[in-house]
């Protein structure tokens, strides 16, 4: 029965804020993006669908300070002081950033990926613990126990010293969630990171992305094809199209979220409107 | 597994027992072919006297030190053109220029710098396994997931953390191929050098024995560069083995 806008204060504070303003981006003299504003507030759960190639995977890519916008404005903005995680590089409190260099700054931005992206010469306890380590300001025997304590959280511990290639694609992704959960992130962005997963290991990685994102209150951002599994997980689903934010619609039903009649209303509401939108 | 590395044994044993038997009919004449047994009886011999363990010793020395500073050289140079574009843009298509020359072709010249000594071999050696460790190199960089160097960077890894951790770990692989590559080449030069010319090592004890037509010790020089070859090889493959657990084998060990 929890629902973010009644979440605990402490926990909606780890969040960071994202703001958007007339975002454009071009690729090949194609526009991908012509000016999309967006705003996510600290702690908030904010699923991006739309047709494939519309660019709600660009649009990620710009959060993430991984691509520069050609024009407009892309802020991450940290949380406030009195719930900074203290230690490695978060973000100034309570200012903003202009994203390139909230990045440079070894921010509390993390990105789940399609593909798990492990590294395959560590194992299991290795890649997630160079998450938590490299700063060289927590002990080592500190940064063991964070990792063990991860792969805990995601279920995973018996598996600590396996070799990536041997586990499940579902493994995988929560071996990288709990990377991603051991260096505190302000911001969590996940790009279809349950698209490559079987049905039943992608309901299971819902209730644990659920679960995670309330425990530990950060602020994420989805990009999925599935508009049931944004129905199931987000506050609010906006929908991409033609390179603007063409519908902004917050999801207010408890947690966690049956497939009930109202459920499947909204699955269809938001399904009529990809269809019902043009290709882009 | 056991049984299969027997049959795979069968051929070359029974190879050798043939040419012993022939050997001792005398089918195969000792001017043209010795026995293995009296092969092995020169070695024996020239063990005892300690003259082997001198000319093994001085070539692998050889060896070990030009393939050290031709090895060293291309892993740095490919790391570095590797990870620096500038570098690349700057070197690579001069180092491609330079390898295209057969540098056994560069035997007169060298002889003429640096006469028949050490520095010679070393040189040749050097010049020989460089490429093949460059190459290798600079394509193990450059072929890592670029994905994975995205994901390094996004949990703020930089500089020598990125290439502890990603760079280095990703180019293993091909590196250890090169390695792999280049002592092979390595001895080839070395065979090739010391047989032109050479006042101590395998190759000079060859050339002194055809001197006196002793073809068991001609013989048992091949074999020995043959053993150095599959030691240093099989070295190659322990370092692959011990530093590469993570690797997946596909369809079992190659022989």
């Amino acid at each position: 029965m929890i629902q973010t806008s009644e979440m605990t204060p402490a926990a909606v504070q780890r969040g960071a804020a994202v703001h958007l303003e007339d975002v454009r981006k071009s690729f090949n003299g194609h526009e991908v993006l012509r000016g999309v504003h967006l705003t996510v507030r600290p702690g908030e759960f904010v699923a991006i669908v739309g047709r494939s190639g519309c660019g709600k995977s660009t649009l990620l890519r710009l959060i993430a300070g991984l691509e520069q916008p050609d024009s407009g404005r892309v802020l991450v903005q940290g949380p406030p002081a009195s719930d900074t995680p203290s230690g490695r590089g978060a973000a100034a409190p309570g200012s903003a950033f202009p994203v390139a260099q909230y990045a440079a700054s070894q921010s509390g931005v993390r990105m789940m990926f399609q593909d798990a992206r492990l590294l395959p010469w560590k194992r299991v306890i290795d890649n997630v613990r160079f998450a938590v380590g490299d700063s060289g300001l927590v002990g080592r025997r500190t940064a063991a126990e964070q990792a063990f304590q991860a792969l805990d959280e995601v279920g995973l511990r018996d598996k600590a010293h396996a070799w990536p290639h041997t586990l499940s694609g579902g493994q995988r992704q929560r071996v990288a969630l709990a990377r991603a959960l051991v260096s505190r992130p302000q911001l969590l962005l996940l790009d279809e990171p349950l698209g490559a997963l079987d049905a039943l290991t992608r309901l299971e990685m819902q209730r644990l992305l659920e679960y995670s994102w309330l425990t530990h209150g950060f602020t994420a951002v989805l990009v999925t094809h599935d508009v049931a599994e944004a129905v199931a997980l987000a506050d609010r689903i906006v929908l991409v199209a033609d390179g603007k934010v063409a519908l902004d619609r917050r999801v207010d039903s408890p947690r966690p979220r049956a497939k009930d009649a109202q459920f499947l209303r909204m699955e269809q509401e938001v399904l009529a409107h990809i269809l019902g939108g043009q290709n882009c | 597994m056991r049984a299969r590395s027997l049959t795979g044994w069968m051929v070359p044993v029974a190879a050798v027992l043939l040419w012993q038997v022939l050997g001792d009919a005398g089918v195969i004449t000792t001017r043209v072919l010795p026995t293995p047994w009296q092969v092995l009886h020169a070695g024996i011999t020239l063990a005892h006297s300690g003259e082997l363990w001198q000319d093994v010793g001085v070539s692998a020395a050889r060896a070990g030190i030009g393939f050290a500073i031709g090895a060293g050289t291309g892993l740095v140079l490919g790391l570095l053109n590797g990870i620096v574009p500038l570098a690349s843009r700057l070197l690579d298509s001069t180092i491609q220029m330079i390898r295209t020359i057969p540098h056994l072709a560069l035997v007169p010249l060298v002889i003429l710098w640096f006469g028949i000594g050490e520095t010679a071999k070393d040189f040749l050696v050097a010049l020989g396994t460089m490429f093949p460790m460059y190459l290798n190199t600079y394509h193990g960089v450059r072929s890592i997931d670029p994905g994975l160097v995205e994901m390094a960077r996004m949990y703020g890894l930089r500089g020598f953390a990125l290439y502890r951790h990603v760079l280095l770990p990703g180019a293993l692989p091909s590196i250890l191929v090169g390695l792999r590559y280049a002592l092979g080449v390595a001895w080839i030069t070395l065979i090739v050098a010391e047989t032109i010319s050479a006042d101590s090592g395998i190759g000079y004890m060859v050339m002194n024995a055809r001197e006196f037509v002793q073809m068991d010790v001609v013989v048992l020089g091949i074999v020995l560069y043959a053993l150095l070859g599959k030691l240093s090889d099989l070295a190659a493959r322990g370092l692959e083995r011990w530093w590469l657990p993570w690797r997946v084998t596909v369809g079992g060990e190659e022989a």
